[in-house]
C-alpha cells in the first residue's frame, strides 16, 4: 500500500531511531543524587512497612481532588525526598495498595502492590448484566479494550505523595 | 510435551501505573527470577522516559517544553521526534481528521489532571488555529519548530511508542505481554507454553468479551468512547475531531492489529476518528486487521481479523 508505505517505515524504525540516540536504562538507585540509604531493594525511610497506614477507608477519591484543587495550575514546586513510599486506598469494593519511588527528586515508579477489588457488572451497566454473553476466558491473560482510567489508584498515590513530600 | 516445558518456566506478574493507566507486565522466562525483575524494571524505565518526554500533562515534561517555545527551533528527546514524526504522518494521510494538535482543546474540556499529582495543568497556549502543518521536522539533530502555538497530544501515539521500547527491553524472554490499559503486546508463548489468546473487551458490558483472539509477535490495541468523559461534560470524550470540534462521533471501538503498538495505537485512534463510515476501509488500506463496532453495536471486521479469530 503506498498510502502506508511512510507510516509503516516510521512505526517500524521507531524503537531502532531511540535507542540509536542513546537511550539507555539508568538503575534508579544511581540517579538518587548522593542518596545512599534508600536502595531499591528496600529502604522505606519514613512510611510505616505496614500497607494498612492509610486513614480513612470509605472516602476513596475525596482527598486527592481537594488537594488537586489547591495546587497550583504551573510546575511542580513541591519537591520530595528520595524514598519509597507506600500508599493504600479502599471503598466498599476492595482494597489497593502502592509503592512509589522517588529518585533524583522525580516519581520514577509507582508499582501496584496489591489490588483487591471487584465492581458488579450489574453495578455498572445494570441493564446489560444478564444478557452478557458467556464466554470462555481461559487463558485469556490480557483484554484489549477502551484505555481504562488509573482513577482507583488516586487515593493510594496521594497518601504515598503525602509521606514523599519534603 | 508442552506440559513439561511450562513447568521448568516462571511466570512473572507486576502492574504499574504509568500514563495514566495502570501497565501490568507478564514475563515468560526460565532462571534467575532477579533477572527476570531486572528486565521488567528495564522495560517500565522506557516507558516512564517516554512519558517524560511526550506527556501533556506533566509542565516538566519535553514537550511541554517544545510547545511553550513556538517559532524557536527546539532539539527534542528521540522518543518526542519519533511519536512527533509518526502523528505528523497520521495526520497528512487522514487530510487533518487525525491531529495531534487538539491538546488545547481537550485541556480546555477537562482533561487536564495529572493521574498521578492530580495537578490540573493549564498550558495558557493562546487558540491561534494550529494544524499539523505547523509542526516542522528536521531529522538532523532531532529538531522541532512548531509555526505556531499549539498544545500537543500526543495520545494516540506515545503509548503506543512506550509499549514498543517495553516490548525491546523483554525480548529475549521465551515470552511476555505488555497490556498498558487495554493497549497489548504479546510475544513468544504464554505462561502455559502455547500461543497468547487475547480478549477484545464487549463495549457495552467491559467484564465480557466481543471476541477472542489467538495471536502472537503482535499488538493489539483499541479507541473507545465507554470509558473516559470529561469531567466538565459527559457528552464529551477524548478522542477529538478538529474538524467538528467535537469529538468523535459514530463508533463505540475500533480494535486494530499490527505487528508494532505504535501502529496499532494510532491507526485505531485515526479510524476511531474518522468515523462510522470510514473507518473499517481505513484500516484495510493501512493493510491491517481490525474490527470496528458501531454505536448500534453492529460489529464489522477486515477479512484478514478472521485469521485471528477463536471460533
Amino acid at each position: 500500500m503506498a498510502a502506508s508505505a511512510k507510516l509503516l517505515a516510521l512505526c517500524t524504525a521507531a524503537v531502532g531511531a531511540v535507542y540509536a540516540a542513546g537511550y539507555v536504562y539508568t538503575q534508579p538507585s544511581a540517579e538518587a543524587s548522593g542518596v545512599s540509604s534508600h536502595g531499591s531493594l528496600g529502604g522505606n525511610p519514613s512510611s510505616s512497612p505496614s500497607p494498612s497506614s492509610s486513614p480513612a477507608p470509605s472516602s476513596s477519591g475525596s482527598a486527592p481532588s481537594s488537594s488537586a484543587s489547591a495546587s497550583s495550575p504551573t510546575a511542580s514546586k513541591v519537591t520530595y525526598r528520595d524514598g519509597t513510599y507506600t500508599g493504600s486506598g479502599s471503598n466498599v469494593y476492595g482494597t489497593l495498595s502502592v509503592k512509589l519511588t522517588i529518585a533524583g527528586g522525580k516519581i520514577t515508579s509507582v508499582k501496584i502492590t496489591s489490588y483487591n477489588m471487584h465492581y458488579p457488572s450489574s453495578f455498572i451497566y445494570p441493564q446489560i448484566a444478564n444478557e452478557v454473553i458467556q464466554m470462555q476466558t481461559y487463558r485469556v491473560y490480557n483484554i484489549t479494550g477502551a484505555t481504562a482510567s488509573s482513577y482507583n489508584f488516586a487515593e493510594a498515590v496521594y497518601y504515598a505523595l503525602q509521606k514523599a513530600k519534603a | 510435551m508442552q506440559k513439561q516445558i511450562a513447568q521448568e518456566r516462571t511466570t512473572l506478574v507486576e502492574s504499574f501505573l504509568l500514563m495514566g493507566t495502570v501497565v501490568s507486565i507478564r514475563l515468560v522466562g526460565e532462571g534467575s527470577v532477579a533477572d527476570m525483575r531486572d528486565s521488567i524494571d528495564r522495560a517500565i524505565h522506557a516507558m516512564r522516559s517516554t512519558e517524560e518526554a511526550c506527556s501533556r500533562f506533566d509542565a516538566a515534561s519535553s514537550l511541554r517544553d517544545l510547545c511553550r517555545r513556538p517559532g524557536e527551533w527546539v532539539a527534542v528527546p528521540a522518543a518526542l521526534f519519533q511519536a512527533l514524526s509518526i502523528a505528523r504522518e497520521m495526520a497528512e494521510l487522514t487530510g487533518g481528521v487525525f491531529d495531534p494538535t487538539v491538546g488545547r482543546a481537550l485541556e480546555l474540556q477537562g482533561f487536564n489532571r495529572h493521574y498521578l499529582t492530580g495537578d490540573e495543568s493549564d498550558s495558557q497556549v493562546p487558540d491561534a488555529g494550529a494544524s499539523w502543518h505547523d509542526i516542522e521536522l528536521n531529522p538532523d539533530g532531532m529538531q522541532v519548530r512548531l509555526a505556531t502555538p499549539m498544545l500537543l497530544d500526543l495520545g494516540a501515539v506515545a503509548k503506543g511508542l512506550a509499549v514498543d521500547l517495553a516490548a525491546h527491553e523483554l525480548g529475549s524472554w521465551p515470552g511476555f505481554s505488555i497490556d498498558a490499559g487495554g493497549d497489548v503486546f504479546v510475544a513468544g508463548s504464554d505462561p502455559e507454553g502455547a500461543i497468547w489468546r487475547v480478549g477484545i473487551e464487549h463495549p457495552l458490558a467491559p467484564d465480557s468479551l466481543l471476541a477472542q483472539l489467538e495471536l502472537t509477535n503482535m499488538a493489539i490495541c483499541t479507541s473507545g468512547n465507554y470509558k473516559r468523559r470529561s469531567a466538565e461534560n459527559e457528552a464529551v470524550h477524548h478522542l477529538w475531531d478538529p474538524s467538528q470540534n467535537h469529538s468523535a462521533e459514530g463508533l463505540k471501538s475500533c480494535t486494530v492489529v499490527a505487528p508494532q503498538a505504535v501502529l496499532a495505537d494510532v491507526v485505531s485512534t485515526a479510524a476511531f476518528v474518522l468515523g462510522p463510515k470510514r473507518a473499517l476501509s481505513f484500516i484495510e488500506e493501512m493493510d491491517l486487521a481490525g474490527v470496528v463496532v458501531h454505536e448500534d453495536m453492529t460489529v464489522q471486521m477486515t477479512k484478514s481479523m478472521g485469521g485471528y479469530i477463536r471460533e
